[in-house]
């Protein structure tokens, strides 16, 4: 189930980043209704290279975190689990290492009762991306 | 990846409380008294806050609205937990269930980040235990504060040497 959350891979949308870090890209439609298409966050991370760090293993650490704003309850996700990543799934840039990676934020996030409002960043190792807020309306 | 014991919060500026300029930054975190025997790690966490008034007036109680993350980054888990003591219950109607008491505009005012106006603040303690392998890598345990877009340093665990990392 947490595969369908998380695709790796540049896409049109995958904002761009100069710097070690993580950023995702606010939608262009944070105004969820049920008949609109996928709600996709789209993320780049970008990882200093280092000996002690795995290529494959880039991702291992992702976290993404979304606190539901109206009683602050937090829920925590590890989206690349048991995922398989390959070698051409981790960029090099220079003396980084980067990737890009889409969330499916209904596949994880996706409640029954609305309108619903989340509060979402990732973070990895020292990085913490910027916040995405994001509404689920009926 | 599960908290070892009951997280008690306690609400009040402590020596250990990092300072923070007001108006340039709005959360720090500070991790100190850590340990690591047995697989078991613990730490104080303190955390202070000043957001704008604006922000803060927002809730009930301010210093139940932030959140901690914690990251293993040797095992891939985390887990996060809000700043609420909920080992005790009100009797119902006694407070509100939702600690919110206006709506967040949307999309959020970027204008309240500019320095200036007023700030309101709140500090937040706790001592965190979690069961963790000995790590490969260090440091391997990552924590940070989040309250609405408002997001704190990070703090890198070492286990080895029994010593914080600040970002």
């Amino acid at each position: 189930m947490q595969n369908t959350i998380i695709q790796l891979g540049r896409k049109a949308a995958t904002p761009k980043l100069q710097n070690p870090g993580i950023l995702l890209s606010p939608t262009t439609n944070p105004h969820f209704k049920s008949s609109s298409p996928p709600l996709l966050v789209h993320g780049i991370c970008r990882i200093p290279k280092s000996p002690n760090l795995e290529r494959r293993a880039l991702l291992s650490g992702l976290t993404l975190t979304a606190i539901e704003i109206y009683n602050q309850n937090p829920t925590t996700l590890n989206p690349i689990g048991k995922k398989l990543v390959f070698e051409d799934d981790i960029e090099d840039i220079g003396s980084c290492w980067g990737a890009c990676f889409s969330i499916d934020a209904i596949a994880w996030l996706g409640v029954a009762i609305r309108p619903y409002a989340f509060m979402l960043h990732a973070s990895l190792y020292q990085y913490v991306s910027n916040v995405v807020y994001l509404r689920l309306e009926p | 990846m599960e908290w070892a014991t009951q997280i008690i919060f306690t609400y009040e500026e402590v020596p250990e409380s990092p300072n923070l300029e007001i108006g340039r930054e709005f959360l720090r975190l500070s991790a100190g008294d850590m340990s690591y025997q047995n697989g078991l790690f613990q730490c104080g966490i303190f955390l202070s806050a000043m957001l704008p008034t604006a922000t803060a007036l927002r809730y009930e109680r301010l210093e139940e609205a932030f959140v901690l993350v914690l990251a293993d980054m040797d095992r891939g888990e985390s887990i996060s937990v809000r700043t609420r003591n909920d080992f005790y219950k009100l009797p119902p109607g006694s407070e509100s269930p939702t600690n919110l008491i206006s709506n967040l505009p949307f999309p959020l005012n970027e204008a309240d980040r500019k320095a200036g106006g007023a700030y309101r603040g709140a500090w937040i303690n706790a001592t965190l235990a979690v069961a963790t392998p000995f790590p490969k890598h260090v440091p391997n345990l990552f924590i940070h504060a989040v309250m609405e877009n408002y997001v704190s340093n990070v703090v890198g665990m070492d286990l080895i040497k029994n010593q914080t990392v600040n970002y």
